[in-house]
């Protein structure tokens, strides 16, 4: 739940002594810390150097304002605050509860007295704001954290008083577009209506643990803001009416927070009571975890100074691809909700995600026989918000040396080893548009002009910026919704384009599609060939996955109906060289993971065989221990084949025959552990082991169980010369020791 | 949780007093017991001092032996100081409800699979006490403390502390009647099926709102269980291990190797109980001692525990 303060972090802030990290985002970080008197506090302070930008300061001041406004009982109860500190910071009550979002996603959606009870209460909560006169304009389920008592508000980063224009220069639309009105949408005024849309929306989420409009691409989310009908599958029926008028286009047919309040007709009786049990043993969890905080500090990190002088990175400012106007970029940003405003409405998400992380029992005082006490302390390091709700391909972040690119969209430069944000506010903003291999970032920029052709280029890993191209694709489009930058080596990068109707989002049947491959060097095509066409308004695109492996391109190829296949291809030629389909039980990504090495793929699905990649005929097959054993999706490093088999753990395999090196000593395994591949770090492999929400950690050489941690279910991944174990969750990306 | 009261200790050794983990009509507690803070604000403390009119003697050597025990479910009793007509002993704090305060915070007895799910954890902890020779000698519905890890027992040795063996113990301050078995009444030296007794009426209070009830008012899945707990004839009760076994027929076989992962799972709480915690832990996490600079008053006025 709480993680150490880091090596630089200060001693103590307005008379607070820090005690813990509870979260960090871009504009600031957020501490448990104490009081001379012994109180105990969250502590949210601005960067100083943010602090600098008045403009970010009168943000932070008048957040301050809204949660003195919104009070106690709504709201985390202020203590003390001095927003015009060198390091503005504000002092509110430790809140005793998970955020909404991670408490559905937990406990499942809530059942429908819940929703009322919540929804009575939010109201309660946004007429205490409205009378104020301020507007709240980023309602959403991790800004509202369940307590036994009711939902309280905490995050106010961009809530301003109504007619109060001074914050809104730097961009038409802010908030967050997956609970956004339609109004802010379009840039006009988010009212008193515009927070009942959004909380209309919250309450959805809360009953069926989706939003209205989905998730997914930005702009995707903003158009069906605007001009989709809500999703309300799921919503219990008594609910509907009153939901579908909330979510009306028009804020003059929406109801009053009061008129809301009454129709939710929560009745009498205890918030708490309507509570599913893991949500109530989750806020019971967090209200004892928090007595055994004490201060511990990380040291500094060795790798750190080796991060930060970070060499070779072109600088470029200036050579931008000339036929693209930055405004066109910029707009789109501003529409997106440009990152600078993610990066405002981070620190409360970010201090959310971090306790449903961390169970926080890695301090265990028993730790068992299997466990020696000289291992390091396993912590959560860093967290950062991104974004990577309901993607469209696997969210894989981009690791290079002193640098992770993560986030679906709005993606940013980390520093992996301490997850500074090297650049937030990157032009690169689709991550399925970029590859890396692994020394350079190769992009396929997007503009919103009509005409302009289909460029790639390199990025500045240094400001996130993009180079100017090194190949345009005169006869394909830029604007196209379904491009994919899909991997690259040093001399080739291989892409989706297509050319025809532009759309809102998705395909459109009139739509051309091509699989090319380009060489670096000489920008030039090497070739291209066709895609199936996509009917009208498909979202699914051509790809999954691929790597390039030699004279071999793997790919996860996805037809308009959801179905995979595995499909080789000469690297050089682009010729077809065989084809199979990946079934399986798991869900499309996790069939999507692609590990390969020089001489063969390893398909995820369910089994364990390896197929050559000249013929893709089976090279060996490793059965398991129990007849049909399942397996996770496999991955591969230095000569070794890693899989989670059912019902017993890691097994490691020699990737050249498929006899087995070692397994781990059994365990229960569910179906849901076998949905991600191992994650292969220097000397330990980690797997996810969800019942427990855990990572379990065995010696890379023995398979013996050396360290498990509490940890929410996430996407893993390996920074190796960093030495992080990278967590990709829905909207935070975060970082663990790899050993 | 309860605020101080005018002739409440401002201090506990050198803890200042926050608020009172009891209300006054807990008449059956062996101690008075205080949420306290150290001097520096870092740290809170559950602290205990004994009640009038129980020999402060005995009832250090019983709080000194608390220190010395090391067995899981018991509160873990970690300073004892004072001299020796006004001993006190400190714990860590965590959030806690006695028994009592939980039935009011639930609006009376308690649900039937809580009290089972009590009723095990607290078998269990008796059961290893009773395994390396430890005889509790305290368990009432006011030792039992319920947190967000567990129940935890308090008020260890209260028996012997009320009186020597062979003294006449019914009656005594500080004894819950309801929870003393006959022959520790009599004068007995308690013993771990005295225990036992005590472990009937602690469950038949948390499934009736009283220790000694009608069998009729009890659920009649736990009537048998706590009936035979309660036998006047310590040979016809249960040891604790059967009590266990009783209530958690399939308590896990030790078979597979533990892991950190294995910690024993708290208990569910009743929603009430997760409410009164969580607001109890909010207050004291918000509650201030004063200013170590400024003179502490004579009486201190508990701050912004509301």
């Amino acid at each position: 739940m709480l993680s150490p303060l880091t090596h630089d972090d200060p001693h103590q802030l307005g008379g607070y002594r820090l005690i813990a990290r509870l979260g960090s985002g871009g504009m600031g970080t957020v501490y448990l810390a104490r009081s001379v008197t012994g109180r105990t506090a969250a502590l949210k302070t601005l960067h100083p150097h943010i602090a600098t930008d008045t403009a970010m300061r009168t943000r932070f001041r008048l957040e301050v304002d809204a949660a003195r406004v919104i009070g106690p009982i709504h709201g985390a109860r202020v203590f003390d605050a001095d927003p015009l500190a060198e390091t503005p910071w504000m002092a509110t009550e430790y809140v005793l509860g998970p955020p909404l979002g991670d408490a559905v996603s937990f406990a499942g959606p809530l059942p429908e007295p819940a929703v009322r009870a919540l929804g009575a209460l939010l109201c309660a909560a946004l007429a205490q704001l409205h009378a104020s006169d301020v507007v709240h304009r980023d309602l959403k389920p991790s800004n509202i954290m369940v307590t036994a008592d009711g939902p309280k508000v905490i995050d106010f980063g961009i809530a301003r008083a109504i007619g109060d224009d001074r914050l809104t220069r730097t961009g038409t639309a802010a908030g967050t577009p997956a609970f956004m009105s339609p109004e802010q949408a379009t840039g006009q005024e988010h009212t008193a209506a515009g927070d009942v849309f959004a909380l209309a929306g919250v309450l959805v989420h809360a009953a069926t643990g989706h939003g209205p409009f989905g998730a997914g691409q930005h702009a995707d989310l903003i158009y069906r803001v605007r001009y989709a009908s809500p999703d309300l599958t799921g919503v219990p029926p008594a609910l509907l009416p009153i939901l579908t008028q909330c979510l009306s286009k028009n804020p003059a047919d929406r109801p009053t927070t009061t008129d809301l309040a009454t129709q939710l007709h929560p009745g009498h009786g205890d918030f708490a009571s309507r509570l599913p049990e893991p949500l109530l043993m989750e806020i019971a969890r967090r209200a004892g975890d928090v007595w055994h905080a004490r201060p511990r500090r990380l040291p500094a990190p060795p790798e750190d100074a080796l991060a930060e002088a970070f060499p070779g990175a072109p600088r470029s400012a200036t050579s931008r691809l000339s036929g693209l106007s930055g405004l066109s970029r910029r707009k789109l940003l501003a529409l997106g909700g440009s990152s600078a405003l993610g990066a405002a409405v981070a620190s409360g998400g970010a201090w959310a995600w971090l306790d449903s992380l961390d169970g926080g029992d890695t301090t265990d005082p028993k730790p068992p026989a299997a466990t020696s006490s000289k291992q390091p302390a396993f912590d959560l390091l860093w967290q950062v918000a991104t974004s990577s709700v309901e993607p469209q391909i696997p969210p894989v972040p981009l690791i290079l040396d002193g640098l992770l690119v993560a986030g679906e969209f709005g993606v940013q430069g980390l520093n992996p080893a301490t997850g500074a944000v090297k650049w937030s506010d990157p032009e690169v903003y689709f991550l399925r548009r970029t590859a890396t291999d692994g020394k350079q970032v190769y992009a396929a920029d997007h503009t919103l002009d009509e005409s302009d052709p289909l460029s790639v280029s390199t990025v500045d890993l240094t400001t996130g910026e993009i180079n100017a191209p090194f190949s345009e694709l005169k006869d394909l489009r830029a604007i196209l919704d379904g491009t994919q930058v899909l991997c690259a080596t040093g001399d080739a990068v291989y892409l989706t384009g297509g050319r025809g109707p532009r759309t809102e989002s998705g395909f459109d049947k009139a739509q051309s599609w091509f699989l090319l491959g380009i060489g670096i060097r000489s920008g030039k095509k090497l070739w291209e060939v066709p895609l199936p066409a996509r009917p009208d308004e498909s979202e699914r695109l051509h790809f999954l996955s691929a790597k390039a492996v030699g004279e071999y391109l793997v790919l996860v190829q996805q037809s308009a109906d959801g179905a995979l296949r595995l499909v080789v291809r000469n690297a050089l030629t682009g010729e077809a060289l065989w084809n199979r389909p990946l079934d399986g039980e798991q869900p499309g990504f996790s069939r999507a993971h692609l590990a390969v090495d020089s001489r063969h793929v390893y398909p995820s699905a369910d089994e364990l065989v390896a197929l050559g990649l000249a013929d893709g005929k089976e090279a060996w097959r490793f059965e398991g221990k129990t007849p049909q054993a399942r397996f996770s999706p496999p991955a591969t490093k230095d000569g070794v084949v890693y899989a989670v088999e059912e019902n017993r753990g890691i097994v490691a395999l020699d990737a050249t025959n498929g006899t087995l090196r070692w397994a781990e000593k059994s365990r229960a395994v569910t179906t849901e552990d076998l949905g991600a591949p191992p994650v292969v770090g220097i000397a330990s492999v980690y797997a996810q082991n969800k019942a427990s929400s855990a990572l379990v950690a065995v010696d890379i050489r023995t398979g013996t169980v050396t360290r498990s941690v509490k940890a929410a279910p996430a996407r893993y991944f390996a920074h190796a010369s960093a030495r992080r174990l990278i967590a990709v969750g829905d909207e935070h990306t975060a970082a663990y020791p790899l050993n | 949780m309860e605020p101080l009261r005018q002739d409440d200790p401002p201090r506990i050794g050198p803890h200042v007093t926050l608020a009172r983990l009891d209300a006054e009509y807990e008449q059956a507690v062996p101690a008075r017991r205080f949420i306290a803070r150290g001097a520096d604000g870092d740290r809170t403390f559950l602290g205990c001092l004994p009640r009038a009119n129980v020999d402060p003697t005995r009832w250090a050597i019983e709080a000194e032996s608390a220190r010395r025990l090391s067995i899981p479910g018991f509160l873990p009793v970690e300073e004892v100081g004072g001299t020796a007509d006004l001993p006190w002993w400190t714990a860590p704090y965590a959030p806690a409800l006695p028994l009592p305060a939980a039935l009011r915070a639930h609006g009376g007895p308690l649900p039937e699979p809580f009290v089972r799910a009590l009723g095990a954890a607290l078998a269990r902890t008796l059961a290893t006490a009773h395994n390396l020779g430890v005889t509790h000698a305290g368990l009432s519905p006011a030792a039992v403390l319920l947190t967000t890890e567990g129940p935890r027992l308090s008020c260890f040795g209260a028996v012997r502390a009320a009186a020597p063996d062979g003294e006449q113990r019914a009656g005594l301050p500080g004894l819950d009647s309801g929870s003393l078995a006959p022959e520790q009444a009599t004068g007995g030296r308690p013993r771990p099926l005295g225990d036992v007794y005590a472990l009937g009426s602690v469950l038949a209070y948390a499934a009736t709102g009283h220790t000694v009830p009608e069998r009729d008012e009890l659920p009649s899945s736990l009537r048998g269980l706590i009936t035979t707990c309660l036998a006047r004839d310590p040979v016809r009760r249960p040891r604790a291990d059967q009590v266990l076994t009783h209530l958690e027929p399939t308590a896990p076989s030790t078979g597979h190797q533990a892991t950190v992962l294995d910690t024993a799972a708290p208990i569910p709480l009743p929603a009430s109980l997760v409410a009164a915690l969580a607001r109890q832990s909010a207050q004291v996490l918000a509650a201030e001692v004063p200013v170590p600079e400024v003179p502490v008053p004579e009486v201190p006025v508990p701050a912004a525990l509301d």
